[in-house]
């Protein structure tokens, strides 16, 4: 992708951990004026005790990435051009992923929507205090992000085009709000699973 | 490097010592490899009898038996996905270049560093949420991923004359949802401008097309110009003229939003009612006119065949707390029974009503002050008022089984009248005070509204506050005079005293440059006189609002006033979910009550 060229999906992907439930993941697709396009969520994947052993530390980031991740974006019948996630572990999407990847440390508390509406779901992984390579830095107006550029070959060319889309977004968006918006509908869906049983 | 062979001693294996060597038994070597040895070993040959050594080879097995294996199912589970996807929302109007940036509030300063920083500066969130009676999960997705109101608006340009306080983005969130609504906040935080931006974003997102405004006919120029500050690329249409004009507008498509008084609409009846006519949304603005279910009014309107009903007042309770059964057999025919107990009603009506007060949303609005002006009548006044009270009240004893409420309301209405003025010589003492308050009012540039429920009473006053120039505005005035009045009275600096009725001017005008409120004298209901108070305080307002309210000491007036400050509280009543006196005005009882006490002897605290 050019530096020119112009991103008219944005992909916000998390993962959250309800308890008793498992891990779950959403996929919100929005265009450049934060309308929603598509959403997808997952039902819980929920991780046996040898599961938890066998794969051991990196089992919250096979579950995120390469499950869940996979999973719904192969859901996704438009592919995002950008790719952006505020958990750590859904960060780590399989190698065959080739979409660029953006992610937005989360700020504590997650946001004030979240707080109104009693949604105390943090992102399920932990980042490293700094970003480990080969993943960059941009920051856009005040907010620091992590990106990797798919392909080393074209990598100032990706962050050019990267920070364009971002500073467009951010222009009237928040980056970290549609995050809460995916939280608030996996809440409302475990809710409706909850009246339903 | 060692075989180790299994069963008998391999001969072609045999190994022969070098000559020279010792006959003498031998270990070549000794070979460990975990936990086993292995020995080579001869028992020895002398190397000049050329004897084949006799050499054995022991030979241990080394396999370990083979284990049990249990296996573990180490891969992860694939996991479900549930997807929806969102049609897009046509936009019906083109998005128009943001020109001009919304201005502040008067009187908010702008910070030019505030201004500059603006985008980087934390956006307030104002999330749609979905109805709790919209059950299905994808209806209920739709909302839930819609971004916050401010970037709702932000994307789609649209303009405001004046940033929206956070209540009112609150409010257009909780309209824009839902098939039925009440907004029910407290006189003078902007219904209107929240009903407005929440059609404005229904219109443009393709939610609806065709929306009908009903309103009490003179604040349909009130609309007018809040369409045209709020919404200015929504077309109008208004519908009023006579028969052929307004059947011409009743039958327009291209205007989404027609306006159309309640009285007009009883007249056209046929161009509303009828199953070829459908409106996407049919608001009802001052609602409480359809608060008697029963009613010609409320039958006609509930009629109407919509998708979505809202219903805009600040006194949802008016009288009591069954009005708002009535308004809710047009938002949900059947949904809530009369005489349903307090707790319960509120409960029912809970996500259906927002209603939000002055001092719970606005911190920094000015403070409204009360005055109770309680006045001794002037000895002519007293004379008359003692001699119509004792001869009323015994008319009323001796009409024995006769007497009706009505009989009483009559001798209440006559005594209220002389509390004003003498009918004899004119003499008033709420006017004389009123006058001295009017000097201090005007020597300090400050404008003053009077409310009287008489008209009569009006036409009494103006003579003595001639020199303040004083306007009026009351039942007597053409409608469409009524406007000119208001600018003059804003425009106009020697103009300090408009001159209201509480029917004419208690709903809907904004008078918020006002800072003087005297309620000359005082209306059957709390709610009334708040809707009254409340055309000077409201947003907007320039500094905090005096209200003087006159009361006659020793007379009806007081004992009125007694009941009705008991009732005041009740206002709120039936948000709070607490037991409360069901009837906001006096009861026929109460009414009764008033000479009871009197004729009994009894006198009231003061």
């Amino acid at each position: 992708m050019s530096a020119g060229h112009r991103v008219e999906q944005l992909g916000f992907l998390t993962c959250t951990e309800f308890d008793g439930w498992g891990l779950c993941g959403g996929l919100l697709l929005l265009n450049t004026l934060a309308r929603p396009l598509e959403f997808h969520c997952t039902l819980p994947v929920k991780v046996s005790r040898t599961q938890a052993i066998l794969y051991g530390a990196s089992l919250r980031a096979h579950v995120c990435g390469q499950v869940i991740g996979r999973a719904l974006l192969d859901k996704a019948k438009t592919v995002p051009q950008l790719l952006l996630t505020d958990c750590w572990d859904t960060a780590q999407l399989p190698d065959n992923v080739d979409t660029p990847m953006v992610f937005v440390p989360p700020t504590a508390p997650a946001s004030a929507a979240a707080e109104v509406d009693s949604v105390d779901l943090p992102p399920v992984g932990m980042a490293p205090a700094a970003p480990p390579m080969p993943w960059d830095t941009l920051t856009i107006r005040d907010q620091t992000v992590w990106l990797l550029a798919p392909d080393t070959n074209s990598a100032a060319d990706s962050r050019r085009w990267i920070e364009a889309a971002l500073t467009q977004f951010t222009a009237r968006h928040d980056l970290a709000e549609p995050f809460d918006r995916v939280r608030q509908a996996m809440t409302e869906a475990r809710d409706a699973a909850l009246r339903a049983a | 490097m060692l075989n180790f062979f299994r069963g008998e001693t391999d001969p072609s294996r045999t190994d022969r010592p070098s000559p020279g060597d010792a006959e003498q038994a031998w270990e070549i070597e000794t070979w460990s490899w975990h936990d086993r040895e292995l020995r080579l070993s001869g028992d020895g040959a002398a190397a000049e009898d050329e004897r084949s050594a006799a050499t054995s080879i022991d030979a241990k097995s080394l396999r370990f038996d083979a284990p049990a294996v249990i296996s573990l199912a180490g891969r992860m589970p694939t996991a479900r996905v549930f997807s929806h996807v969102f049609p897009e929302s046509p936009n019906w109007l083109p998005v128009v270049a943001r020109s001009v940036p919304a201005k502040p509030r008067d009187g908010e300063a702008r910070d030019p560093a505030k201004v500059a920083d603006e985008s980087t500066a934390p956006r307030s969130r104002t999330r749609i949420k979905p109805p709790k009676d919209l059950i299905k999960w994808t209806d209920r997705l739709y909302y839930l991923l819609q971004p916050p109101l401010e970037s709702l608006l932000s994307s789609q340009t649209l303009d405001f004359p004046f940033q929206p306080f956070q209540h009112q983005m609150e409010g257009v969130a909780f309209l824009f949802p839902r098939a039925a609504a009440v907004l029910a906040d407290e006189m003078g935080l902007g219904k209107t401008m929240q009903a407005i931006t929440a059609v404005r974003l229904l219109l443009h997102a393709g939610h609806i097309k065709n929306v009908l405004l009903i309103c009490p006919k003179p604040l349909v120029t009130n609309w007018q110009r809040e369409f045209a500050a709020w919404a200015p690329e929504i077309p109008l249409g208004i519908v009023e003229g006579d028969t052929h004009k307004r059947s011409f507008l009743w039958q327009q498509q291209a205007t989404p939003v027609k306006i159309a008084n309640y009285e007009l609409l009883m007249r056209d009846q046929g161009e509303v009612v009828g199953e070829d006519k459908q409106y996407d949304l049919v608001i009802l603005d001052e609602a409480q006119r359809i608060k008697n279910s029963s009613n010609s009014t409320a039958k006609t309107i509930r009629q109407i065949n919509r998708q979505r009903s809202w219903a805009l007042t600040g006194t949802p309770i008016e009288n009591s707390v069954n009005d708002l059964h009535g308004i809710f057999e047009f938002l949900l025919p059947g949904y809530l029974p009369p005489g349903l107990p307090i707790e319960v009603m509120a409960r029912e009506v809970g996500d259906y009503v927002l209603r939000r007060t002055k001092d719970l949303v606005l911190k920094d609005m000015p403070p409204r002050l009360y005055r109770d002006a309680l006045l001794e009548l002037t000895p002519q006044q007293w004379e008359t008022y003692s001699e119509a009270e004792e001869k009323g009240i015994l008319r009323l004893s001796d009409m024995g089984e006769e007497l009706t409420i009505q009989h009483v309301f009559q001798l209440v209405l006559r005594l209220k009248q002389i509390c004003n003025f003498d009918p004899v010589t004119g003499a008033s003492s709420k006017l004389q005070r009123l006058e001295a308050d009017m000097e201090e009012v005007a020597a300090s540039g400050q404008k003053a509204i009077v409310f009287s429920q008489w008209v009569k009473t009006v036409d009494q006053m103006r003579p003595t506050l001639e020199r303040f120039g004083p306007l009026e505005y009351h039942g007597r005035i053409p409608s469409k005079q009524r406007d000119p009045i208001l600018k003059q009275f804003k425009e106009d600096p020697s103009k300090h005293v408009l001159l209201m009725s509480y029917g004419a001017g208690s709903v809907g005008l904004n008078l918020q440059f006002c800072r003087y409120v005297f309620l000359f004298d005082r209306w059957w209901n709390p709610a009334i006189e708040d809707q009254a108070i409340n055309r000077a305080h409201r947003i907007g307002a320039a500094g905090s609002v005096t209200i003087t309210r006159m009361t006659s000491e020793r007379t009806i007036e007081e004992r009125i006033h007694m009941i009705l400050e008991e009732k005041r509280q009740l206002f709120e009543t039936l948000f709070s979910a607490t037991n409360g006196p069901q009837n906001l005005s006096l009861t026929k009882d109460e009414i009764m009550g008033l000479f009871q006490l009197r004729a009994g002897g009894k006198r009231l605290a003061a």
